[in-house]
């Protein structure tokens, strides 16, 4: 199983942007917020990222790490058709993997009529 | 339990459930993670039974058929296990009954053992499984080796059923007898019975006491009796 871990440093830069107001169209003003992610195999290249303080929020924070970890998992040439990234838990994970006794139990079994009709074969 | 390919399942009479696998990848993969992982018939009763002779070999209740393409299927035991390094020539002596080595092949080591079969292009007529049987133990895994490889996996509503398989050349012509009372073939390819066209992965029931089968692709047709 691949373990990717890292580390994420979130920094306000104090350099002030400018922007416009997509809403009312004023133009405004935010600091620039940097996160280096740094994984902990010194193999792997860190990443830098850049956004507006006033946006910066926990989704984009984790879509940067997704991202990063997407890359990584190419880099070490992880199977796509094996692994995938998992967007919750930000882990590689085997695709398949069922661990709710109940889906196991419906895949042990043939699917009742609920799911898949009976029908009758064409006779020979 | 890892299951990361699809399926097209059809439901026969509420009798036997006839599944096909479709646009499998390199690497996709059914695992048995646990004894408890093992199949069972609609209300949830294990399909499992001994060998006769080698109490740490079952017969296997999943009945994979390799229809097209190439797979490799490993069995891994640990301490506990009814199966161990020390049955493994059983395994072997069971395997050589049936296993087809011009396209398979087999190894082991401690704690494991693995096969890889290819359909070929090599005919043979109606016989059962080679993996009939297989080892009492915690771990199976059945990988796909080739892009668009086809696996059937019949499942049992009630237990009791057979399956037997047969390979035929393109242009030739095999016969399949009735057994049982319900009696269905799978069809790998396409085929012509008695002046009919079959399309592959069809599935037919035959009422006759015999039909003939003729093979109309350009591939071996690997065919599936399914009979209880």
């Amino acid at each position: 199983m691949y373990n990717i871990t890292w580390q994420k440093e979130i920094e306000d830069t104090g350099e002030v942007v400018r922007y416009v107001d997509d809403d009312t169209g004023e133009d405004k003003t935010s600091t620039l917020m940097t996160m280096v992610v740094t994984p902990d195999n010194p193999d792997l290249p860190v990443r830098t990222y850049a956004l507006r303080k006033n946006i910066l929020t926990d989704e984009h924070i984790k879509g940067f790490e997704y991202n990063c970890l997407l890359e990584w998992a190419t880099i070490l040439n992880v199977d796509p058709v094996k692994y995938k990234v998992d967007e919750e838990t930000l882990t590689i994970v085997l695709r398949g993997k069922v661990d709710d006794p109940q889906k196991i139990e419906k895949w042990l079994k043939p699917n009742g009529m609920q799911d898949v009709e009976a029908k009758d074969a064409e006779t020979l | 339990m890892i299951f990361n390919m699809d399926f097209t399942v059809e439901n026969f009479e509420n009798k036997i459930q006839i599944s096909v696998s479709r646009a499998t990848k390199v690497g996709q993969m059914i695992v048995r993670e646990s004894r408890e992982e093992r199949t069972k018939d609609g209300a949830g009763n294990f399909l499992f039974s001994p060998h006769p002779t080698y109490p740490s070999l079952l017969r296997a209740d999943n009945n994979y058929f390799l229809i097209e393409g190439s797979i490799r299927l490993r069995h891994d035991w640990k301490e506990g296990d009814n199966f161990s390094d020390a049955n493994k020539d059983d395994y072997r002596a069971v395997l050589d009954e049936h296993l087809e080595y011009h396209n398979s092949t087999y190894s082991d080591g401690p704690g494991w053992c693995e096969g890889t079969t290819t359909l070929g292009d090599t005919p043979c007529d109606w016989k059962q499984s080679p993996l009939m049987y297989e080892p009492d133990c915690y771990q199976t895994t059945l990988e796909i080796l080739e892009t668009n490889t086809r696996i059937l996996c019949p499942m049992q509503h009630e237990g009791g059923w057979s399956f037997e398989k047969a390979d035929v050349a393109p242009g030739t012509t095999i016969t399949a007898t009735k057994e049982g009372t319900d009696c269905f073939i799978f069809f790998g390819q396409a085929c012509n019975v008695n002046g009919t066209a079959v399309s592959k992965n069809a599935t037919k029931k035959i009422t006759s006491d015999s039909i003939n089968i003729e093979n109309v692709s350009t591939k071996l047709c690997r065919l599936v009796k399914i009979y209880k």
